[in-house]
């Protein structure tokens, strides 16, 4: 079999990810490396992209890899009779036992970067979610990321359910017919202070179009969860009213409205569409409220970030409490999959707007959220979910405390 | 700590090609006689007896073997696919032996051999068993009548979505109520039969008591509200205490309220729908009363209402002369139709009479006695097993029949999860134990239902089963990664079976898709 364009691939191997799992750490980022090492910790990472790549022995003259010599790729490549394009980057020798500085960031990002330039098709990596923020922090969604699933606990939807998985969306991407992307979020655990189960979002990176093969957040059955979610959306657009501003804010969720809209908008931002056209990217609290000045009629399309389960507040703090208060609770559809709904623990909603927001709001004069908000994720299909937030309630609301922060919310 | 003596399982396995693939050109189990020189005479050439337009043009591709290959091929496969009678506690489904002289009975001529459009003169008997099982089930529910049309219980959950529908067109109403209520923890069949039926679903998530609020059911009551559609106890075991304000809550705004009763096991005999308050309900005949289940054949979802919907009902119904025989009642003006053929599986509603009957009242309530507390009896040793952890562990209310756990610690300790050791179980005679509907709210579910079938020997046996594929995961997580080892067929790895293309159900289909 020869196939006119071989498939570009940039590997990328983060040795040390995926070391603390078996010795009872989360991830080995920072001083926790030293700690694992310590504790016998095995490079697992570089043994599960081994179990992933030995599968594509038969497809080597459609494959082309790139990759750095050592550690990091080339030494594994070497091993399984791959040849590889060496990649010029030699700012530390990975030859040799992993050097530890702070961490294997730079490594990563160093690599990353020089993919950039190669005309890559796709990137593999094998590592944990702190790999691919790193390497989505470079190449955002100029590449499709794949991951060999190596960390701890991964909550990016770019992972392989298993190594193997990824060799065989690797042997599909043969065929140039199935070189499909599809976005996926970049998650990673949540600040020190919250619980493990936290996630934070990082952006939308691409991945490889494979919805079966390819870990959803935490389950591995939310495909139809997501199919749901497109076809709300897809009708959602459909019955877009003329002359209305939509505001989307940030997240896959919402950015299927534009998708379907064949909008292309940078889905970290707040953007606004009107008469199905694009009118503001990645807007700011002053763009938002400079385009609620001139218009009556106005929707905001919400998603919710996954894992944590924040409306507003977090990722999204140009929607501040002024600008809600401007458009009014009652304009707000709230979008997500119900999967990402059922995967927080509890099904709640949490609101924390800024009390130092630039417009100078106070968050007495706020109106309360209502206790309870619809979340559509399906074409007539919604999940009913408390918010849990920080406005001050005028009557005597029941003070609950929300548990990823250990703060004192009101749920009104 | 394992108790049990673990057997050394293995399945047959035969690698049994298809019968396609057996064929052998002109070989024959049996030969038709010649015609007699007489007959032959008397007839014109037999295939001429066809008629012109009917007659193939090219002949059946038939596999051709001999008798003896034939009854080796299906025993080979019978053994491939029905050789492991093990423990299964499949949650959700109930799982109960089917007592033998049931399935004799329905074997009878008189009941294999019925057809329902026989006069009912000639019926009186069966017709009879299905009206005293409408009884029986009357008492258990309160409620005021049954059918045993629908063949399973999404069905008696669509049945419900149209009578819904019915109920309110003939008020005026439909327009106005299209917003059917429900849970996270109800099957996903009332929220898909109430789709199917036009309707829009709004479902409420648990919230920290481990059902959802009563703050919550009211805000979304309304006067769009056409009906409620909830089971309780649920899947992972907890009862909501505030039903029967939940079920006045939605009747006073107007909407109907339907009792999924899939998890009846736990409280037959215990509580009645109509009693809480419900307009209607659904019992599983094929799992919570003995019959058999499988292949999306022989089920039955029996459904009861109260008066009020009576004229919705699907028909034929079964009901009762004043001399006492048994009549055939075809369904009204402001009957939904049918939901499925005539009045039921048959075969089923007997095999469940005749199980409830041999029951008794009293056996029922022991069998709902004894399936709550086996259930707590595993709860205690499955909680000892380091890895595996209960739904929602901070609710300290006992779990009724059936105990929903996760194996997420062991998967984050080990990279097993669920499934592998799903599969890795059967490879000791241990049949898959259910996970959990989807979308799944905990990591790496696992649900199992003791019923009051299994005795403590089996219990502990799956339990020990799972404690040592747990410490499997530990010494050799590739091991169960990759299990079974001693089934039939191996880990299939990730086809996804969603794709037309990965699959095929007819040796046409098999050749276009895999014989190109």
């Amino acid at each position: 079999m020869s196939s006119s364009t071989p498939l570009k691939i940039g590997l990328l191997i983060n040795p040390i990810a995926g070391m603390g799992g078996r010795v009872g750490l989360h991830g080995t980022d920072g001083e926790i490396y030293k700690r694992a090492l310590q504790l016998g910790a095995v490079e697992e990472s570089t043994l599960r992209a081994k179990s992933s790549l030995a599968l594509l022995g038969d497809f080597k003259d459609e494959l082309t890899f790139y990759a750095v010599e050592g550690k990091m790729g080339g030494d594994l490549l070497t091993e399984l009779n791959f040849s590889y394009y060496p990649v010029a980057y030699q700012s530390i020798d990975t030859s040799k036992e992993v050097k530890f500085i702070k961490s294997s960031a730079e490594d990563t990002k160093a690599l990353a970067t020089q993919f950039l330039h190669s005309d890559l098709d796709l990137i593999v990596f094998a590592g944990g979610d702190g790999t691919a923020r790193d390497i989505y922090s470079v190449v955002q969604s100029k590449i499709p990321i794949l991951g060999i699933p190596a960390g701890v606990k991964m909550r990016s939807g770019v992972f392989g359910l298993h190594p193997e998985n990824v060799a065989q969306i690797i042997i599909q991407m043969i065929n140039p017919a199935n070189r499909r992307s599809a976005p996926a979020e970049i998650l990673d655990r949540g600040p020190e202070s919250a619980p493990y189960s936290a996630s934070s979002f990082f952006g939308v990176a691409l991945t490889a179009y494979a919805p079966d093969l390819i870990q959803r957040s935490k389950s591995t059955h939310s495909s139809t969860a997501e199919i749901g979610l497109a076809e709300l959306a897809e009708t959602f657009a459909n019955q877009m009213k003329s002359d209305r501003l939509y505001l989307l804010g940030p997240g896959s969720s919402t950015n299927l409205i534009a998708e379907a809209l064949g909008i292309s908008a940078q889905p970290s931002g707040v953007n606004a569409i009107c008469n199905r056209a694009l009118i503001g990217e990645d807007l700011s609290e002053s763009d938002i409220f400079t385009l609620l000045e001139a218009r009556q009629d106005v929707q905001l399309i919400l998603g919710v970030i996954g894992g944590q389960g924040y409306l507003l507040g977090r990722g999204n703090q140009q929607l501040s409490g002024a600008v809600i208060e401007k458009i009014g609770w009652e304009r707000i559809y709230v979008v997500a999959s119900s999967q990402k709904l059922l995967n927080l623990a509890p099904v709640q909603l949490y609101i924390d707007f800024n009390i130092d927001s630039a417009s100078g709001s106070e968050l007495e004069t706020l109106t309360p959220p209502p206790t309870f908000i619809q979340v559509h994720t399906a074409n007539a299909r919604s999940v009913v979910c408390r918010i849990v937030h920080n406005v001050p309630s005028p009557n005597n609301g029941k003070a609950r405390s929300a548990r990823s922060e250990g703060r004192n919310y009101v749920a009104s | 700590m394992i108790k049990s003596k673990i057997r050394k399982y293995h399945a047959p396995v035969w690698d049994e090609p298809l019968v396609m693939d057996l064929s052998a050109p002109g070989r024959r189990g049996a030969f038709a006689p010649e015609l007699e020189e007489k007959i032959a005479k008397a007839t014109s050439e037999p295939s001429a007896l066809i008629p012109a337009s009917l007659a193939r043009k090219t002949p059946p591709s038939l596999p051709e073997l001999s008798e003896f290959e034939v009854q080796r091929h299906y025993l080979h496969l019978s053994q491939q696919t029905l050789g492991m009678m093990g423990i299964s506690l499949f949650g959700t489904c109930t799982m109960k032996y089917n007592p033998r002289i049931n399935e004799r009975l329905v074997y009878q001529p008189f009941v294999a051999e019925m057809h329902p459009h026989q006069d009912p003169e000639t019926m009186q008997g069966l017709l009879e068993i299905v009206y005293r099982f409408d009884e029986i089930l009357r008492s258990l529910s309160g409620l005021d009548k049954f059918v045993f049309q629908a063949g399973g219980g999404a069905d008696a959950a669509y049945t419900m979505a149209t009578i819904t529908r019915a109920y309110h067109a003939s008020r005026g109403e439909l327009a106005q109520r299209n917003e059917i209520i429900t849970t996270t923890q109800a099957h996903p069949c009332n929220p898909a039969t109430a789709a199917a039926a036009g309707f829009k679903i709004i479902t409420l998530p648990l919230e920290e008591d481990g059902y959802p609020s009563v703050e919550a059911l009211k805000a979304v009551v309304s006067e769009r509200t056409a009906a409620l559609m909830v089971n309780n106890p649920d899947d992972i075991g907890i009862y909501n205490p505030h039903i029967k304000e939940w079920v006045k809550v939605v009747r006073e705004a107007g909407g109907l309220c339907f009792y999924d009763h899939a998890n009846f096991n736990g409280v037959m005999t215990r509580i009645r729908a109509a009693d809480i308050g419900f307009d209607a309900c659904m019992y599983m005949l094929h799992k919570t009363f003995g019959g058999l289940k499988g292949g999306g054949g022989p089920a039955v979802g029996a459904f009861g209402c109260n008066e009020k919907l009576i004229p919705f009902l699907p028909g034929p119904t079964v009901e009762k002369n004043s001399d006492g025989s048994f009549y055939l009642k075809k369904e009204g003006a402001n009957s939904v139709g049918r939901v499925r053929e005539f009045f039921g599986n048959v075969p089923v509603v007997i095999r469940a009479y005749s199980w409830t009957r041999a029951m008794g009242i009293d056996g029922l309530r022991d069998a709902a006695n004894i399936s709550v507390l086996a259930n707590n009896y595993m709860e205690k040793r499955l909680l000892q097993i380091p890895g595996v952890t209960k739904a929602l562990p901070e609710l300290t209310q006992r779990r009724l029949e059936m105990t929903r756990y996760s194996l997420g610690e062991l998967t984050a300790e080990t990279g097993v999860n669920c499934i592998d050791v799903q599969n890795r179980m059967t490879d000791y005679g241990v049949d898959a134990f259910w996970l959990s509907h989807e979308p799944w709210f905990i990591p790496e579910p696992f649900t199992p239902e003791a019923g009051e079938l299994w005795s403590i020997e089996d219990l502990d046996y799956w339990i020990d089963v799972l404690e040592l594929v747990c410490n499997e995961a530990r010494s050799n997580p590739e091991m169960v990664r990759t299990a079974p080892h001693n089934q039939v067929v191996a880990k299939q790895g990730s086809i996804n079976l969603n794709e037309p293309e990965n699959w095929a159900t007819t040796y046409r289909a098999y050749k276009r898709k895999y014989k190109k």
